[in-house]
């Protein structure tokens, strides 16, 4: 019998006679450890750092143009025709306007009413 | 305070890092065990004891050997326990943890199937259980009084009223039949 083999029996026998033992237990409970100790740590260079930024930007860059692209509603607009002119208030043409001004009264609006000199 | 593990805990801080595995084999069943007060699931609770083991090794250079290693790693298990239920929000459980978790605390649930890849201590137990009270009573009383109630090789020659050589030969033979009686159980390995 190897000594880990022993010593695993050993300590088995002592969690029973002091009543401090699971009912079951993985038989590969020791090793699983033992992986995670001799599992090689990585190391972090300059370079290392440096890609992971470089990717998480191109992410964060490829992220924006699709949340651009796909989700924000595409709104059409059309050229102003007003770029550079006045925007002036409705006005009206009463040059041809045969009736007298006092019979117009009624007919249009306050607003637009001529002034009678 | 003499500890049994010094010699194998001063290789591995020396960087013989294999060594870890009798540490781990040792203490195994008791940790878990421990954890399992706490987790209330065998699985949960090898993986708390598994954090702990690694905590106990990653910090294996802070221990001063002030007290036994073994008082250092349940306390760290403790720690974990708690972290696990406090991360799980199982503060109830807290209240119920019992202090008198043993061997007759299993008795009836003996009947679950043994999961896959794992040990069935219920069984080790009742083996043990027998082959210990078969024992000549004088290997019974170094048993109990080592294994037990922990007491220095000193204060088991005071008590048996032996030379520490002989208590350590009887003991010695004691272990050995314990033992034998489990080898059947993990010899398919």
């Amino acid at each position: 019998m190897n000594d880990v083999k022993n010593i695993k029996l050993t300590g088995f026998v002592k969690a029973i006679l002091k009543n401090e033992y699971p009912l079951y237990m993985s038989k590969d409970f020791s090793s699983k450890i033992m992986k995670k100790i001799n599992k090689p740590v990585r190391e972090y260079s300059f370079f290392n750092y440096g890609l992971r930024i470089a990717s998480a930007m191109t992410f964060a860059v490829i992220t924006l143009f699709v949340m651009d692209n796909v989700f924000t509603d595409k709104i059409q607009y059309s050229k102003s025709s007003t770029i550079n002119q006045e925007i002036l208030s409705p006005t009206r043409n009463v040059a041809n306007q045969m009736e007298k001004c006092e019979d117009a009264k009624d007919s249009i609006q306050s607003s637009d009413r001529l002034k009678c000199k | 305070m003499q500890d049994d593990d010094r010699p194998v805990l001063d290789e591995i801080i020396s960087g013989n890092s294999s060594k870890y595995e009798i540490i781990i084999n040792k203490y195994q069943a008791r940790i878990i065990s421990l954890c399992f007060r706490y987790t209330k699931s065998y699985p949960d609770a090898e993986e708390v004891a598994q954090e702990a083991f690694l905590k106990a090794y990653n910090s294996l250079n802070k221990f001063r050997f002030e007290s036994k290693f073994y008082s250092w790693l349940h306390r760290i298990a403790i720690n974990c326990s708690l972290n696990y239920i406090n991360s799980k929000e199982k503060t109830k459980e807290k209240e119920t943890i019992s202090e008198n978790f043993g061997l007759t605390e299993h008795k009836g649930v003996a009947s679950v199937e043994t999961p896959y890849n794992a040990y069935n201590m219920q069984m080790m137990a009742e083996k043990i259980e027998s082959v210990y009270n078969s024992l000549p009573e004088d290997l019974k009383l170094l048993i109990k009084l080592r294994d037990i109630d922990d007491l220095s090789y000193d204060e088991m020659a005071e008590i048996a009223k032996l030379p520490i050589g002989t208590i350590k030969s009887k003991l010695h033979r004691a272990r050995e039949i314990l033992t034998r009686a489990l080898e059947k159980y993990i010899e398919d390995e």
